[in-house]
């Protein structure tokens, strides 16, 4: 039996625990207001940026801009976005682990080479402790609010992509769903895919409408040039949708940390209740021991 | 006819209309009906939606339109309602910026940023004066 003091600093211990998780429960759900407010705000830009791109990459020549180019993959890339900081639960080692995944699977598929692009520090860390190597980090703030944030992400693929030496481009992303829900997904960013191609939460009633109406109609009409169109509009039509990525896993990383706060606190109370129940069982058995010593002994002396 | 204009802050617009005029690199077209499939560069200027009899005039700072059978979709950098502008702090920007890039050399990309916004404000500044005076919205 543990002594009632021993008991009494574990339970105090427990409860400075839990006022921290709490506290921090608290600054996560104000962070991911914000979060969220701003990846909601950018979804339907970015929705809309996506469904635009998609049907000019099915109804445009190819050789027109280099962006929209299909090759065969002998290079590859994954970027994979995760937080700075852990205490949120399985968010981030999810996220290395779907990046695995991706590069595996590019590795499968036959290319000879995956770069490792990664945005934040803790898939990058797990990554490289499984044995990769990092082709490139970007360092990321803990919000991202400026595109320009994202500037040397968007410059290498799209560099590596036009001059031939990438030919595919993967992204490992949580989109975020609710504060309890997030998707992490692994998707294709480059080459622009379009038969049957599926993004859940963002674009999935785009690409369904998309796909309804892809008869009613065979051609655009290219105000100025088409080639001027779309060296215009591809490379932001990309950059917004990182930067869309970017943004929802933000908001995921902060709900997922106010889950796993939210979890830690609990456990906190359950775990004090758990102790004073042990306390004072302790307690009430060291009494009964010394009233049973006490009649003993004047049972002894009658 | 269904428009919505969409920029990377807000959804600023989107409802049945009946045509559309947009400021494009090209000059400005207007949008009917039955539109052939289109996909333009927006230039910074005005546009103005007809709907119900009624004439809505937004400053647009640049952008992509995209027609399709009665959807027109654009995507727009910014895209304010005339009474959203703040006439005095549009000319306040347009008269900084203008003072920045008479008085510093730079870059060729730090100048298309200046410039850019150079023309955002001017193009703000020209809807909010034509449309406060014309109809006398204010």
């Amino acid at each position: 039996m543990p002594s009632t003091l021993a008991i009494r600093r574990q339970i105090r211990s427990v409860r400075n625990t839990k006022k921290i998780t709490k506290a921090m429960e608290l600054v996560s759900g104000a962070k991911m207001r914000k979060a969220v407010a701003s990846a909601l705000a950018t979804r339907s830009y970015a929705h809309c940026a996506w469904d635009l791109l998609q049907h000019l990459a099915t109804r445009v020549d190819r050789a027109l801009h280099p962006l929209l180019a299909v090759r065969p993959v002998r290079r590859s890339a994954v970027i994979i976005i995760s937080s700075n900081r852990g205490l949120c639960g399985s968010f981030n080692a999810q996220l290395a682990m779907k990046g695995i995944g991706a590069i595996r699977r590019a590795q499968e598929a036959g290319a000879q080479q995956v770069d490792i692009i990664t945005f934040g520090r803790r898939a990058r860390d797990t990554v490289a402790r499984h044995g990769y190597t990092i082709h490139a980090d970007f360092p990321k703030a803990d919000i991202t609010t400026s595109i320009m944030d994202i500037a040397g992400i968007i410059h290498v693929i799209t560099q590596g992509f036009s001059d031939g030496s990438l030919d595919r481009v993967d992204i490992v992303s949580s989109s975020f769903v609710s504060s309890i829900k997030q998707n992490i997904e692994a998707w294709q960013l480059l080459p622009l895919v379009t038969e049957g191609f599926v993004r859940t939460g963002i674009t999935e009633s785009a690409t369904k409408e998309t796909a309804k109406k892809d008869s009613d109609f065979s051609q655009f009409v290219f105000e100025p040039s088409e080639q001027q169109v779309l060296g215009h509009i591809i490379p932001r039509l990309l950059e917004t949708q990182i930067f869309q990525a970017v943004l929802e896993t933000e908001a995921s990383e902060h709900s997922a940390r106010m889950m796993a706060m939210h979890n830690a606190t609990e456990a906190a109370s359950e775990m004090v209740g758990d102790l004073e129940l042990t306390y004072n069982r302790v307690r009430q058995s060291a009494i009964t021991q010394e009233i049973a010593e006490l009649s003993a002994g004047r049972a002894a002396l009658e | 006819m269904h428009l919505s204009i969409v920029t990377p802050e807000r959804v600023v617009f989107s409802d049945e209309i009946e045509y559309v005029t947009l400021p494009t690199e090209e000059g400005e077209i207007t949008v009917l009906e039955d539109h052939v499939p289109l996909v333009g560069i927006l230039k910074p200027g005005e546009l103005v939606i007809s709907r119900a009899a009624e004439m809505i005039p937004l400053a647009v700072s640049g952008g992509v339109v995209q027609v399709r059978q009665q959807m027109v979709t654009i995507l727009a950098d910014t895209a304010e309602r005339v009474e959203e502008i703040i006439e005095e702090r549009a000319e306040e920007a347009r008269r900084r910026a203008e003072q920045i890039l008479a008085e510093k050399s730079f870059d060729a990309v730090e100048y298309a940023v200046l410039s850019a916004k150079m023309e955002k404000e001017l193009a703000r500044l020209r809807v909010a004066r034509k449309w406060r005076k014309g109809t006398g919205i204010r």
